[in-house]
C-alpha cells in the first residue's frame, strides 16, 4: 500500500467517522439547540476531509476539484442555514426579539 | 470492494440516526434531522461518484450544495412563522 493510498484511506475514514459522530449526536441530544451544535462538524469538517481525500486520490483531475468545490461551497453556505434554523427555534420557544426601553442604546451626543 | 465503496455503505448507514430524528422528533428537531440528511446526501454523492466511477454524480453534489441554502432558509422561515 502506497503512502498516497494510506493518506486517502485515513482522510476518508476520518471524514466518515465525523459524519457518524454528528449523526449520532443529533440523535442523542435532548433539545434543538444542542442538536444544532452537532450539525456543524458534519457540514464543515466531514466534507472537507472527504473532499481532500478525493483530490489526493485523483491527483489534479478537474472532477476531483469539482467535488472539493461542492464541499467548500456547502461549508460556506450551511452556517447561514444553521443560524436561520436556530433563530426560528428561538422564536418558536421564547417569542420574537423585542428590544425593551432599558436595553435600547442611548443616542451619542452630537459634537 | 475499495475504500470508497466501504465509505459509501458506512455513510448510508448514518441515515438511520438522522432519519430517526426526522421521523420521531418535535417539528424543529425534524428540521435539524432533515439538514443532517442533506449533508449526508451531499457527501454520499461525491463518494458514490468516486466509488462507481460515475463523475456525473459530482455535478449533482454541486447543485445540491447550491440549492441547500434557499431551501433551508425557506424551511426555517416557514417554521418560524408557523407555530
Amino acid at each position: 500500500m502506497t503512502a498516497r493510498a494510506l493518506i486517502v484511506d485515513g482522510l476518508l475514514g476520518l471524514g466518515v467517522a465525523v459524519m457518524w459522530f454528528s449523526a449520532v449526536g443529533v440523535l442523542a441530544m435532548r433539545n434543538v439547540f444542542d442538536r444544532l451544535h452537532y450539525l456543524s462538524p458534519a457540514s464543515t469538517l466531514g466534507p472537507l476531509l472527504i473532499g481532500l481525500a478525493l483530490v489526493i486520490q485523483e491527483g489534479g483531475k478537474s472532477e476531483a476539484f469539482k467535488g472539493l468545490f461542492a464541499m467548500v461551497l456547502f461549508m460556506a453556505l450551511s452556517p447561514l442555514v444553521t443560524h436561520a434554523v436556530a433563530l426560528a427555534a428561538r422564536t418558536r420557544t421564547f417569542g420574537a426579539f423585542v428590544i425593551t426601553a432599558e436595553e435600547e442604546p442611548e443616542e451619542e451626543p452630537k459634537a | 470492494m475499495n475504500a470508497w465503496t466501504v465509505a459509501a455503505i458506512a455513510l448510508l448507514a448514518a441515515y438511520v440516526p438522522a432519519g430517526w430524528v426526522c421521523l420521531r422528533g418535535a417539528p424543529m428537531d425534524r428540521l435539524v434531522g432533515f439538514q443532517m440528511s442533506g449533508t449526508l446526501t451531499l457527501v454520499l454523492l461525491v463518494v458514490i461518484a468516486e466509488a462507481m466511477g460515475r463523475p456525473g454524480f459530482v455535478d449533482l453534489a454541486v447543485v445540491l450544495s447550491v440549492l441547500s441554502l434557499p431551501g433551508g432558509l425557506a424551511l426555517a422561515r416557514v417554521m418560524e412563522r408557523w407555530t
